[in-house]
């Protein structure tokens, strides 16, 4: 009897294997870091000397370590990521200043600037501008293929700094102040992101992948310029507007990593 | 409840006097005043980036200025303050009270600024005439930190004490901000008025502001 019982229980658990074998699995976690360009669809800058204040480039690129999904079913899922921005013209961004300054104001004055932010400090986590996203993740998978259709909504962060310039007019005793005054020094934006994530895969639980998104904010940006002699204390004011609908079209390349499979 | 605000009570005089001994004051501000005694003054070239002293007998009528030092000795008649409350304060707020402060013995009254040739300048579009030996203070204004200051508002600036070290030269600029209309030779006399009755007077070369 106590053998017929322990054959029993090997069969039933060699059968159980077998039936674990023929069933679907998902993977439940991505891990899925990426690196890409953002092309301007519109652009924000206009040729203003106010762009070279603001922490922003239209063109750049972006990285993101930190981006994640999670299914809670084998078609449905959320995706987390978190998108650092930069471009190479950050780091020229007060000598282009100057430059500008000194063309236009140049002949006839001395300019000493002051400004409150230096974009030229590289930041590896959050670059200079940026992005946090969350949304819903459809999936269709086949054996080799993984094509993940997003809407995903989040927020679009950069800064905007102040200028405070003095023109001395040569070969006289006039001073002038030329002041770009943002209001915000801190830039939020709600942004609305459709993407489209195509995987390949390379092994079992590695694939390679290119994202499309499709991105949209409304920017808030007004700078007051004001020139003020210093001596007379007249003044001329100017508002240059920044409130636009930015709409940046990115391109990326990185890969998908499935961190854990169940059974469903 | 009652054994607590009587602790509280007698615990708190040794904190007062932990947080006072913490900012390490010295109370007892030593005074002392000091005298205007005499004033150099040099022209001033203000057609670079920066006003420069210049020898030039010409300079560019619009970026003309005069710079002032004011020579000032010590007189040395230091006493004790009493401390007050007021210093006690000072103490505990860490913000501690001068070790020397000097006053002015003389402090200045008024600056005056004597052109020796007829002086013709355009004021607010309209041609003003000031005959040779006229007063034409009021065309020169103190610059400071990119702020121009009528000269009867900066003399209030010149008498305030100082504090913790002597200052044996008060040097300031005076621009020209009405210049004359036309090139012309101008020479201007400085006087500088105490309030113990002196006058401090000194005069620029002859020079051509054109």
């Amino acid at each position: 009897m106590k053998k017929f019982l322990i054959i029993i229980a090997i069969l039933i658990l060699y059968s159980a294997s077998f039936a674990q074998e023929n069933q679907r699995t998902y993977s439940e976690w991505y891990y899925k870091p990426s690196v890409g360009i953002n092309i301007p669809a519109s652009n924000m800058l206009s040729g203003e000397i106010t762009d070279n204040l603001i922490g922003y480039d239209d063109n750049s690129v972006y990285w993101q370590f930190i981006s994640a999904n999670y299914f809670f079913s084998p078609k449905w899922g959320i995706e987390f990521a978190f998108q650092a921005n930069t471009s190479s013209r950050f780091s020229k961004k007060i000598d282009q200043l100057n430059n500008e300054l000194n063309n236009e104001f140049g002949n006839k004055n001395y300019i000493n600037t002051n400004t409150g932010t230096r974009y030229d400090r590289f930041n590896i986590i959050g670059g200079n501008i940026e992005k946090g996203f969350l949304g819903v993740v459809y999936r269709y998978e086949t054996p080799k293929i993984v094509i993940l259709p997003k809407m995903l909504i989040g927020v679009t962060s950069f800064h905007s700094t102040y200028g405070i310039i003095y023109l001395k007019e040569k070969n006289t005793n006039n001073i002038s102040q030329l002041s770009y005054d943002p209001k915000t020094y801190t830039n939020n934006y709600f942004t609305l992101a459709p993407s489209l994530t195509f995987g390949y895969r390379l092994s079992e639980r590695i694939l390679a992948n290119i994202d499309f998104t499709y991105s949209f904010y409304q920017t808030n940006i007004e700078y007051t310029k004001e020139h003020t002699n210093l001596f007379t204390q007249n003044k001329t004011t100017e508002n240059i507007s920044y409130k636009k609908g930015i709409s940046t079209i990115s391109v990326g390349a990185g890969i998908i990593i499935e961190l854990r499979k169940v059974y469903y | 409840m009652k054994t607590r605000k009587v602790l509280f009570l007698l615990i708190l005089p040794f904190v007062a006097e932990f947080i006072i001994a913490c900012c390490n004051c010295n109370l007892d501000t030593q005074y002392g005043y000091f005298s205007n005694c005499n004033i150099n003054i040099s022209e001033l070239d203000n057609s670079g980036e920066k006003a420069v002293v210049t020898t030039s007998n010409t300079i560019p009528k619009e970026a003309f200025g005069i710079r002032i030092s004011i020579d000032r000795v010590d007189n040395t008649c230091y006493f004790n303050s009493t401390p007050s409350f007021l210093y006690s304060a000072f103490a505990t707020s860490c913000d501690c009270p001068p070790e020397f402060e000097y006053l002015a013995k003389d402090s200045i009254v008024d600056i005056e600024i004597i052109t020796t040739n007829s002086y013709n300048t355009i004021v607010n579009g309209v041609s003003t005439s000031h005959n040779a030996g006229s007063d034409i203070s009021k065309f020169f204004y103190a610059y400071s930190n990119y702020e121009y200051i009528e000269i009867s508002k900066y003399i209030k600036n010149m008498n305030y004490g100082i504090k913790n070290n002597i200052i044996e030269q008060y040097t300031f600029d005076l621009l020209l901000m009405s210049p004359p209309e036309v090139t012309s030779q101008h020479q201007f006399i400085v006087n500088i008025e105490l309030s113990d009755g002196r006058v401090l007077s000194e005069q620029t070369n002859l020079i051509t502001l054109q």
